[in-house]
């Protein structure tokens, strides 16, 4: 018999009136797992998070949690650890009592609740701060005692719902690194909701892309970014300049495509039934192009640069091929490629994908 | 320009405090006239109102009606609230409308109402109507300030409280009622400031066995028209204004009279 999933979607739908907010999601996430629900405002993410917490109700479809059917069961019984983007302590309460807050819920004795809410703020590295109110406590630190609250009472799927997305850079990085080590070292299994996708590919095991509804793709951050699967995916993660192309031959799991003047190896997964000869859209990383001195290239103009410390990213105007976008080292960029000047694209190594156009 | 911007602003004050002020000060006139200017300085109007009988027994009336009524306003109100704040129903407009409409009822129409409607159960000016009368008048103002508040408490927190693993019942005693005391309090305080002012529906629901302070007042200028009256003025304004203050601590007045909609 297979494990028995953390947690199991099947078919879940849900519709606000005449619009359907989820069209049939299907998941399955392993025990300890960290899965990203990906995507713009207004794909279904937060919704589908919703659903899986119990505050929406689905209109078609099961979902399972550890294996237990809970598609009807209310939210105080499915057993979560639930973190907002608003933090939501509870204003009245000092943090210890905020954190002890699940355990009292569920009737656990007071002894038990002091050394388990300890062992929870010591956790989030905030012990000191046991008698504070959340008003005296930073965004970062509130973000931590909503995460101690939401682990202290072990439960079977911890939820976030752009839990950093109200901190500033810096401390964004700071406690996504936390997060991932804590949760690697509890093993709890994780849905972290986001719109950030630097964020998804730095801290999931499986990132699940969604727009419009529907999840397009779910697999591990170097597979959605490096052989997306659907045109959506390809343009929303990452930097893609697309090139119009054609369909020349298709050779088992590879195809040959044809784009400004130049030959590529793709993918044939994701041509569907696109026949020889076809219209197809060819999607380039800014890493699949650099600079050659000689050889098969577009030649090009530099039309804009931005310099980004480390690297800098060029914008390279290439004739009919139009606008070509390559990332390259800062320093050097900035010595040799001005604005203005001419430069020749290379593609050797490009592991670029296309779609039907 | 400015500047005459600013002497309309204090002459505009000036006017909509004068008659408080006049009669303020004319509670100090030493002789058994009321007179502005006084002709002197004298507490001995002070003294006779806070002796005087009816005003004694008025004062712990209207204590008392307004302790009971904005209790039961507060009780109702908050359930109302929460009900209009949470869940849609047929008829929720017009709920909302119909509570909120005694604000555009004169308060004499309230009053004669309960009149009408308690001797027609033989309950003819007692208590009960009286603070009947006065619930109804001060609802209105109870059920915007907890509806507002309610608005400002973040939907999230109760979502947290849930998630935990707290039945709705927990929820509400350990996350919405902490966090809507402020509004609570405030409303309670507003209320029993507006039935202790109260004087118009009052007037047709009190009896000589329950008239209530301003009532009390009423009969007393009906008949002696010396500076008590005026002393005891001062001394209700006196009384209001601390009420106001405590009240104004608790959340702003903006929000009880909903002409304002900030957190916090």
């Amino acid at each position: 018999m297979a494990a028995t999933d953390a947690l199991r979607l099947e078919g879940v739908t849900k519709r606000f009136g005449a619009v359907t907010a989820l069209h049939e999601a299907w998941l399955k996430v392993q025990d300890g797992e960290f899965i990203t629900l990906l995507g713009p405002s207004g794909c279904g993410k937060t919704t589908l998070l919703n659903l899986i917490a119990g505050f929406l109700e689905a209109d078609a479809g099961e979902i399972f949690i550890g294996g237990k059917l809970v598609t009807t069961l209310p939210v105080w019984e499915r057993d979560l650890g639930m973190v907002f983007q608003s933090y939501a302590l509870f204003p009245h309460m000092d943090v210890a009592r905020n954190v002890g807050y699940g355990l009292r819920a569920r009737g656990v004795p007071k002894s038990e609740e002091a050394s388990r809410v300890a062992e929870a703020l010591g956790l989030v590295r905030l012990s000191a701060m046991a008698d504070r109110r959340p008003k005296q406590l930073s965004g970062g630190q509130q973000q931590r005692v909503a995460l101690a609250r939401a682990l202290v009472i072990r439960p079977r799927l911890l939820l976030l719902d752009e839990p950093f997305s109200a901190l500033d850079r810096n401390l964004r990085t700071e406690m996504q690194l936390e997060l991932k080590e804590i949760q690697r070292r509890l093993g709890v299994t994780t849905i972290f909701v986001t719109h950030d996708q630097g964020e998804a590919m730095s801290m999931s095991d499986r990132v699940a892309v969604m727009s419009e509804g529907r999840i397009l793709q779910l697999d591990t951050p170097e597979v959605i970014y490096g052989r997306p699967a659907h045109p959506f995916v390809a343009g929303f993660i990452g930097d893609a300049t697309v090139l119009p192309g054609r369909l020349i031959a298709r050779d088992g799991a590879e195809a040959r495509v044809e784009a400004a003047g130049l030959a590529f190896i793709v993918p044939a997964e994701t041509l569907g039934g696109a026949a020889p000869g076809a219209a197809v859209s060819v999607y380039l990383r800014p890493e699949d192009l650099h600079p050659i001195v000689a050889g098969e290239g577009l030649e090009g103009i530099v039309v804009s640069r931005a310099y980004l410390g480390d690297r800098a990213e060029l914008v390279v105007e290439c004739g009919a091929a139009g606008r070509l976008m390559l990332r390259l080292p800062g320093q050097a960029a900035m010595a040799r490629w001005p604005v203005g000047a001419a430069l020749r694209v290379g593609f050797d190594g490009a592991r670029p994908v296309a779609f039907p156009a | 320009m400015i500047l005459a911007f600013r002497l309309l602003v204090l002459l505009l004050l000036a006017f909509v405090i004068m008659p408080a002020a006049v009669a303020i000060v004319a509670a100090f006139e030493p002789r058994p006239i009321i007179a502005f200017p006084p002709q002197g300085f004298s507490w001995r109007w002070f003294e006779r109102a806070l002796n005087y009988e009816d005003f004694r027994i008025g004062f712990a009336h209207s204590v008392f009606v307004a302790a009971i009524a904005s209790t039961i306003s507060i009780v109702i109100g908050s359930m109302a609230a929460y009900a209009m704040d949470r869940y849609s129903f047929r008829g929720k407009a017009t709920l909302e409308a119909l509570l909120l409409a005694p604000l555009a009822i004169p308060h004499f129409t309230i009053g004669l109402g309960a009149l009408i409607l308690a001797a027609q159960i033989g309950q003819s000016r007692g208590w009960p109507v009286v603070i009947l009368a006065h619930v109804v008048l001060v609802l209105p103002f109870v059920l915007r300030s907890l509806y507002v508040s309610l608005k400002n408490i973040d939907p999230r927190l109760e979502q947290a409280a849930l998630s935990l693993g707290a039945k709705p019942g927990r929820v509400i005693w350990t996350v919405t009622l902490p966090a809507l005391a402020p509004g609570l309090a405030g409303g309670w305080l507003f209320a029993a400031i507006l039935s202790f002012n109260e004087f118009t529906a009052s007037l047709f629901v009190t009896s000589q066995r329950t008239q209530t302070l301003p009532v009390a007042m009423y009969n007393y200028v009906r008949e002696y028209a010396d500076p008590s009256m005026a002393a005891i003025s001062a001394l209700y304004i006196l009384l209001t204004t601390i009420l106001l203050v405590i009240a104004n601590r608790f959340l702003g007045l903006g929000r009880i009279l909903g002409t304002e909609d900030g957190r916090h």
